[in-house]
């Protein structure tokens, strides 16, 4: 065992200050185990200490928001008495070491956090980023990524309904990995992690512990270097089939009164669950490790305290109710220990072959956990992109455009994930803006979705923060939902560099400012931070996950068009090209500022939209996003392969750009009756403009330019399936 | 070890990585807790501890029948071939089970096991195997 | 028709399975338990798809030594029906209640997406109510669908018509095209040869309400049912 001083610290991920303020709460020394539990629960995974006091501002409730940040997940009122729980967490780092399992993983932590809350999970998504498409390893990753999330995913059960893909060679050495997961409970049956009653008894649940996954939190929190790969060892083997078994079994001894509080083992495992639910609680918690059921001999305490071993619970339970509990674990199968009690003493005290291998008063790890206001500096403004011209003609630049990797088709990667399971899938991946999932049994279902674009983020944080919340908000109106509420999950490289720190803290005031105008608060969040490889940052990525409902799944609309229907443009477009997938893709460009966001009219719009769906006037629906208008139009045409034909852009502005433009608050809809749409549109004071109709098989512009429908799917379908198989 | 199903990796990565496996564990992890690479085998778990190593360890390989298509070595071919591997013949993927079992006599052993592969280890309409007690 | 839903740990789509069969028959069916051993008074047992025991070893390999296979057994001993759906259809197959094996997709991916698939006869309890050679829309979810055989047995399956399904082109060409998972002969289920008990890979059960996209597998369990309540 090594002597535990200032060097050890600075392994262990400390810092110099903080190892004061650890000697400082513990009044000696600590002990190696003690070092262990403060270096985890310090890091910037567990503590947020660089993102806190920004993650503060954000907007967080609302009259059906009935638990926001602070829990394992956030859980909104999505009426019938139903509460729906949802988070979104990143898998980064793991994922870049070992793909699969990092991404396996991914999926299983984020799937316990919201079903320890009482939950039966009903969808997954997933929002990834990977590096430059040339690079062999990006190949490796992205293979490795989806197999990791479907091998996990559809094992147990839960369907993968929706999520994105973007590549930039920002991410050649830092894929991102974030995995959502949304359940169901009813909203008086939820279930917290403050641990309560003296005596109660302590109770570990799940899988065996083995040596996996040690110090898998601090590795998060920092950068990767050149001998990243060394840290292979650290990686956690998911078991999606003993997962599934924790579901049942847990949701199982949820119907009975057993469970005073329940956290999962996740990030820095039995410290972090057991420190933060007898924190919560403001009580005191012992632990006999003896009893910890292990998968290796010779286990330390340190080791005991800090595997990141999977598909483990923590709960405290009624005494009168442990042999309840007991025969549901023995029934599945699963370990199930009394290893320690609830006490008054304020501490946590870890005891290990007659040891006492730690005793740590709890209130100061907690309430003197480092917190930084670190420096920021501003991103400068992008200048004004000015006119571009069109170099190669509107239907050239949109076959391109649609084959390209960030817009291509994405069914090499939804037709590897179960998206069926559980019957209730009303939209399908590709199928509209949102997934929607019905609550079984009833007409209610909720809408999902996941967003940011991180190009608009790394030219204008504050704008991009924005943006990134509004999409959610348009995705979940396409479909016909109320949004309600989102998780965010903010991907940034290193805090300690202030330009980083000033996207983050911009980010996040658009974000809060967008959450404000569309009544769209934060329930839950992650923060990955240190997304860099060998200096060089990610783009700045706050993943969005915005969640809606629906009262009648039967009245969620599409984007397939099919043919007889006119198609009409709500919301403006000025042909904002700036930072546009035409600038990078065509004009081989990625400057100017990314288009503005009106929230005003955002919520005009939006609102409009989603009443005309939901009185039934709507046969699909699409928003205007990556690749603009033309690009919206063809994603619209192509499931049914279904021609149109388009008429002239107003004078005034170049075709190019009104085609290509990236303007937001826009949506695209097929109807029978344009004349009342549009009718209703004006009276609202939104502008409207009939684009053309549907029908035959090639997409046709005013000027007689034609493509066909089969040419542009042909196009859209290829690229994943010639770069992987 | 990794290697073992690390199949699609290219070989240089694999090699980074065992060098870096030591390199991390005198850098991150107390030196008092170093075991020997072997304990990150995904198959740990069936290794034996040395304690209980009296027992008789039986091997069960499982292969695809001959006749039967082996899509997996096929692709493993395929991928070797690009890696610059030239004259590779047929690649085939089986299973290896290792059995600790509480026998001392090696050929009840062999019994024991060949019983557990015709019964539930191989699946026989596709699978063949074969026992070795070690 | 009174039925039952067999459950193996980690089956998963034994809700949907569930919502199916009480859209057909108005009652619920019976969940039975892997460690239960009798399927007393059931006329139909279900094994629903999913990853029983994780599919770690082979596909339904251990599901199909678990405590309730003798009574299983025994049921389609006595002539009873047997539907097994994906993770039910390997099951099957791996105790030996249905000939050949399900392989790891030709392609090494999991497969999600529908399929079609043609009815090869339409004069069994199952397929009553489809029309000879129907094609129908199904999902597929799985990664060990190929169905495999020796050539003689296929030549029987053929020859005494025990072949359900094929895969088939929305247009009903039976090519390899359709046949995503590389099974031969394009075998998505298969019949024992009392025609009692079936095997497929596809999900019949997540298209029985237009809500979810269409009702192509309805008519499978409404023809089950009617074929008891007559």
């Amino acid at each position: 065992m090594r002597d535990v001083n200032q060097a050890l610290a600075a392994e262990f991920g400390l810092s110099a200050d903080e190892y004061q303020r650890v000697l400082d709460i513990m009044g000696r020394t600590p002990s190696f185990t003690e070092l262990g539990v403060f270096s985890v629960m310090w890091s910037e995974h567990c503590s947020y200490k660089s993102s806190r006091v920004w993650l503060k501002t954000l907007p967080t409730k609302a009259l059906w928001v009935i638990h926001g940040p602070g829990e394992n997940a956030g859980v909104v009122d999505i009426g019938d008495g139903l509460a729906a729980i949802f988070k979104m967490e990143s898998h980064n780092h793991p994922s870049f070491i070992e793909p699969y399992q990092g991404a396996a993983t991914g999926v299983g932590g984020i799937l316990r956090d919201v079903f320890t809350m009482g939950a039966r999970p009903i969808a997954n998504l997933n929002a990834l980023r990977f590096g430059d498409p040339k690079l062999p390893r990006t190949k490796r990753i992205v293979d490795g990524v989806v197999r990791g999330i479907g091998g996990y995913g559809n094992c147990v059960g839960v369907p993968t309904v929706g999520g994105e893909i973007n590549f930039h060679p920002s991410y050649n050495g830092n894929p991102l990995v974030n995995a959502m997961t949304v359940g169901v409970a009813d909203k008086d049956k939820i279930f917290l992690s403050a641990a309560a009653g003296i005596g109660n008894p302590v109770v570990y649940v799940g899988s065996k512990t083995g040596r996996d996954g040690i110090h898998g939190a601090t590795m998060a929190s920092t950068e990767f270097d050149a001998d990243s790969e060394s840290k292979r060892p650290t990686v956690q083997v998911g078991d999606p089939f003993t997962e599934k078994l924790l579901i049942e079994a847990c949701l199982e001894l949820m119907a009975t009164d057993a469970i005073v509080a329940i956290q999962d083992m996740g990030a820095a495992g039995l410290t972090s669950s057991s420190v933060e639910m007898a924190g919560k609680g403001g009580v005191g918690i012992e632990l006999n490790l003896d009893h910890v059921p292990q998968r290796e001999p010779g286990m330390t305490a340190y080791e005991m305290m800090l595997s990141e071993s999977q598909e483990r619970m923590l709960m405290v339970l009624r005494p009168d109710r442990e042999d309840v509990a007991r025969a549901i674990f023995d029934k599945w199968d699963l370990d199930f220990a009394v290893i320690g009690h609830i006490t008054d003493t304020g501490r946590i005290v870890v005891k290990h072959n007659g040891v006492i291998e730690a005793d740590i008063a709890l209130d100061p790890l907690a309430e003197q956990a480092p917190l930084y206001h670190r420096p920021t500096t501003e991103t400068p403004k992008q200048p004004e992109l000015g006119p571009v011209a069109d170099p190669i003609g509107i239907l050239p630049a949109l076959h391109k455009l649609i084959g390209c990797p960030d817009l291509c088709s994405r069914a090499w990667v939804y037709d590897q994930y179960d998206s069926t399971v559980g019957g209730q899938t009303v939209k399908r991946p590709g199928g509209a803006d949102a997934a929607v999932v019905r609550i079984d049994g009833l007409k209610r279902a909720i809408a999902l979705t996941t967003d940011v674009t991180p190009r608009y983020v790394f030219a204008d944080p504050e704008m991009g923060g924005k943006q990134a919340v509004a999409e959610a908000w348009r995705n979940l109106t396409a479909v016909g939902a109320l949004p309600l509420a989102i998780t965010d999950n903010m991907n940034f490289g290193n805090p300690t560099k202030p330009e980083i720190m000033g996207q983050f803290a911009a980010s996040i005031r658009g974000m809060a400012e967008a959450c404000v105008a569309l009544d769209f608060p934060v329930v839950s969040g992650n923060v990955s931070l240190y997304n860099e490889t060998e200096g060089r940052g990610i783009l700045p990525t706050p993943a969005i996950g915005g969640l809606g409902v629906l009262e009648d799944a039967a009245q969620a609309v599409g984007l397939a068009v099919h043919a007889g229907q006119s198609l009409v443009l709500i919301g403006g477009i000025s042909g904002h090209l700036g930072q546009s997938l035409w600038l990078r893709e065509i004009a081989g460009r990625e400057e100017g500022p990314p288009p503005p966001v009106d929230l005003a009219a955002e919520r005009r719009t939006g609102d409009f939209v989603r009443a005309q769906i939901l009185a039934g006037n709507i046969r699909a629906c699409h928003d205007v996003s990556d690749g603009g208008l033309l690009v919206a139009i063809a994603e619209m045409i192509m499931p049914d392969r279904t021609g149109v034909a388009l008429v002239d852009p107003p004078a005034g502005i170049a075709p190019h750009a009104w085609w290509f433009g990236e303007d937001q608050g826009c949506y695209v809809l097929a109807v029978h009756h344009p004349e009342a749409l549009q009718a209703a549109a004006t009276q609202a004071g939104i502008p409207s403009r009939l684009l053309g109709a549907t029908g035959g098989v090639d997409l046709t512009l005013a000027d007689g330019a034609t493509i066909s429908v089969e040419a542009l799917c042909q196009e859209h379908a290829r690229f994943f399936p010639e770069w992987m198989d | 070890m990794l290697t073992g199903r690390r199949l699609t990796g290219d070989h240089a990565k694999i090699g980074q990585s065992q060098q870096g496996v030591d390199a991390a564990v005198h850098t991150s992890r107390p030196r008092a807790r170093i075991d020997s690479p072997a304990r990150i085998s995904p198959f740990r778990s069936l290794e034996i501890p040395a304690e209980r190593a009296a027992h008789v360890k039986a091997i069960v390989t499982v292969m695809l029948k001959e006749g039967v298509l082996d899509p997996q070595g096929k692709a493993i071919g395929h991928a070797l071939g690009t890696l610059g591997f030239s004259g590779i013949g047929e690649v085939r993927v089986g299973k290896r089970i290792e059995l600790e079992l509480a026998e001392t006599n090696p050929e009840a052993a062999r019994a024991a096991a060949e019983e557990m592969g015709r019964k539930l280890l191989a699946n026989l309409v596709i699978e063949s195997f074969k026992v070795e007690i070690v | 028709m009174r039925a039952a839903i067999v459950v193996f740990p980690g089956i998963n789509r034994e809700r949907d399975m569930a919502i199916a069969l009480e859209r057909a028959t108005g009652r619920p069916p019976r969940m039975v338990w892997h460690k239960e051993t009798s399927l007393d008074g059931i006329d139909l047992v279900v094994i629903p798809g999913g990853f029983s025991f994780g599919d770690y070893l082979r596909c339904g390999a251990m599901a199909a030594r678990s405590p309730i296979m003798p009574a299983i057994h025994a049921h389609a001993a006595r002539g009873g029906h047997v539907l097994g759906v994906c993770n039910g259809f390997q099951i099957l197959t791996e105790a030996g209640l249905l000939p050949g094996a399900l392989l790891r997709n030709a392609g090494l991916r999991f497969l999600s997406m529908d399929c079609h698939l043609r009815v090869e006869r339409a004069d069994t309890d199952y397929t009553a109510q489809y029309q000879p050679r129907e094609i129908f829309r199904a999902p597929l979810a799985h990664g060990d669908g190929n169905y495999f055989a020796e050539s003689e047995t296929l030549d029987r399956l053929e020859g005494e018509g025990l072949v359900a399904f094929r895969y088939a082109t929305p247009k009903g060409e039976i090519n390899a095209h359709a046949n995503r998972n590389g099974s031969a002969r394009n075998i998505a289920g298969i019949y024992s040869p009392n025609l009692r008990v079936l095997g497929l890979m596809p999900h019949p059960e997540d298209l029985v309400d237009p809500l979810m996209g269409g009702i192509d597998g309805k008519p499978l369990f409404d023809g089950i049912t009617a074929a008891f309540a007559a």
